[in-house]
């Protein structure tokens, strides 16, 4: 009867070898296909060597406790001819054939032969095993993968200006999932039949700060923000400031009491805020800017409306210097303007935090005091911060003291 | 400045020695003994590149082997063995070995993205070595994996011709090269 091998499968991208755990079939055994017959250990999992069709156990090789290289013979099955026709497995036979190539013999007429290397009146034979001088290639452990990007993927991506987050839509067919050149091109073919416009330079700005924002490791964490107070207040003022004025001076105040949520990590070092400048997000067209209002703690509300309706006003109409721009210790965005109750917005690379405001929402209250629901306008109010220096307790903190200052509007 | 001219066919053998024996220079022209015995041609045609020129022996797209003399022949048949996997292989010859011809290597190079320098000699240092190192430092934007070299083995050639098979390379063992080659 025809025997089938059992080989140590390659089970996970990096396993080049697993051990023995237990056997859990003996010889004799009937098996049938895709039956755990080995469980083996990885580094990583338990997992089980399965059969390839039905037979029986003829030998088993493999010990327990003893590891094996991926391909390793761990031991023998019977199978009919049928199974094999119908499986279309290798037997032992089969893959002996491929391995050791038919020997020459003789003087041998065939072109295959290294002729023109015999010595003259030698039955010259093809040596057995050859044994390269080339190992296989050494491959770091960071190489390997879907994310090995090589010299000349890199340079091609240079010519088109390409960066890594542009080929995360590609399909790599490369070695461990890696895009390659070919693979690159054909969807650059693909997206030639889609309707295309060129991004703008206000877009591609955006893209790219967004895109080095989110190298970080960021989190979101929100509160319930009652806001009758606050809009109390400013419905008596005149001139009427926005509902972000009231937000950028809670924020600026409770940063100067907790200044280290708004510390910025550069390799080891923390830089802490020197002044307490806070970025504001006006959204203008195709993209987002963010003005910097200076010195926020130190000014009261009535002070920062002027400076404030400025520079949204200058924003619209791109007149924004750079100046204007630079130097923010942290952002407010305000995204209840679109209607939206939440989001997680992502802060500017150079910053750590981002405060985002949800629009107002009519809502029941539960009212400890009343001992009933009230209604209540209530908004959500997010935190994103880089996780590398922030964490949930600091968040908390800081918009807790947010949420407090905000029902004082009247010391903002 | 000094020739060395390594002809893989009985046309460059023929002309190379004729351009050689042309030149100034001092030249050194390595007839591969065992090539007499094989290599034969009916004809040879006039038309023949310039010393200094390397030639296209097998056009290709998967990987380049760069080969002088015997192991031409060698990596055609590799090449050949792999066409049957699916493989492209191109074979260049070197034809002379000093110059070397840097331009239609980068250009191979270019078009297939992996490298295998073939040599019949020892790897230290050899012919090898400098088409890899060339490649390296001219060429590392082409190159989709490391530049390899496949040669005989660092040990004196043994007598035997069993012994001497598994010391130099053969087209099984340029095909497994060249099969790790095109795995990275």
């Amino acid at each position: 009867m025809p025997t089938v091998p059992i080989l140590m499968p390659q089970l996970g991208e990096s396993i080049a070898e697993a051990t023995i755990v237990r056997l859990q079939v003996a010889v004799g055994d009937t098996v049938r296909a895709d039956q755990d017959i080995i469980e083996v250990e990885t580094n990583k999992a338990i997992m089980s060597v399965t059969t390839l069709c039905n037979g029986t156990v003829a030998e088993i090789r493999a010990k327990e406790g003893v590891s094996y290289s991926v391909g390793s013979l761990l031991g023998l099955l019977d199978v009919t001819a049928e199974e094999i026709v119908r499986t279309g497995v290798e037997t032992l036979e089969s893959l002996e054939a491929k391995r050791n190539p038919p020997k020459l013999s003789g003087t041998s007429q065939d072109s295959d032969a290294n002729v023109h290397f015999a010595l003259e009146d030698d039955g010259y034979e093809e040596a057995p095993a050859v044994v390269p001088s080339v190992k296989g290639l050494p491959v770091p452990i960071g190489v390997m993968g879907a994310h090995y990007i090589s010299p000349r993927m890199r340079a091609r991506m240079d010519d088109l200006g390409l960066r890594e987050a542009d080929i995360s839509a590609v399909v790599g067919t490369g070695a461990g999932g890696r895009v390659t050149v070919e693979d690159l091109e054909g969807f650059l073919d693909y997206l030639e039949a889609w309707p295309s416009s060129h991004a703008s330079s206000m877009r591609l700005a955006v893209a790219d700060a967004m895109r080095r924002s989110w190298t970080r490791p960021l989190a979101t964490v929100g509160l319930p923000l009652l806001l009758d107070r606050a809009i109390d207040h400013r419905s008596r003022q005149n001139p009427t400031p926005g509902l972000t004025l009231y937000l950028l001076r809670a924020f600026a105040l409770a940063l100067s009491e907790l200044p280290a949520t708004a510390g910025y990590l550069i390799g080891e070092k923390i830089v802490h805020p020197r002044s307490f400048d806070i970025g504001v997000a006006v959204q203008v067209k195709d993209g987002v800017v963010v003005p910097v209002v200076r010195k926020v703690n130190r000014k009261p509300l009535v002070e920062l409306i002027d400076e404030y309706a400025d520079l949204v006003a200058r924003a619209r109409q791109r007149r924004l210097t750079e100046a204007d721009c630079k130097g923010g210790i942290a952002t407010v965005t305000n995204f209840g303007t679109f209607g939206l109750t939440s989001g997680t917005p992502i802060p500017l690379p150079n910053e750590t935090i981002i405060l985002g405001l949800g629009a107002g929402v009519k809502r029941p209250i539960w009212s400890e005091q009343v001992g009933a629901f009230l209604p209540a306008t209530e908004a959500s109010i997010v935190l994103t911060f880089d996780h590398r220096v922030v964490d949930g307790g600091g968040a908390g903190v800081l918009l807790n003291r947010v949420a407090a200052l905000m029902q004082n509007p009247q010391a903002l | 400045m000094l020739i060395v001219l390594t002809p893989a066919t009985v046309a460059d053998a023929y002309h190379m020695l004729i351009d050689g024996v042309a030149l100034n220079d001092p030249v050194v022209y390595c007839e591969h003994k065992f090539l007499y015995r094989w290599l034969k041609a009916k004809s040879i045609n006039n038309e023949h590149l310039p010393i200094g020129q390397a030639r296209i022996a097998r056009p290709g797209k998967h990987a380049t082997v760069v080969a002088y003399s015997a192991m031409v022949h060698e990596a055609v048949r590799a090449a050949d063995r792999l066409q049957s996997d699916g493989w492209e292989i191109e074979v260049v010859d070197l034809r002379s070995v000093k110059p070397l011809d840097l331009d239609t290597i980068l250009a191979s190079v270019a078009r297939t993205g992996r490298l295998l320098a073939l040599g019949e000699a020892f790897p230290w240092g050899g012919v090898t070595a400098e088409v890899v190192s060339l490649v390296s430092e001219h060429g590392f934007h082409l190159l989709d994996a490391p530049p390899q070299r496949l040669n005989a083995r660092d040990t004196p050639i043994p007598y035997h011709p069993k012994l001497w098979a598994s010391h130099r390379p053969t087209p099984e063992s340029i095909c497994e090269a060249l099969r790790h080659l095109l795995a990275f």
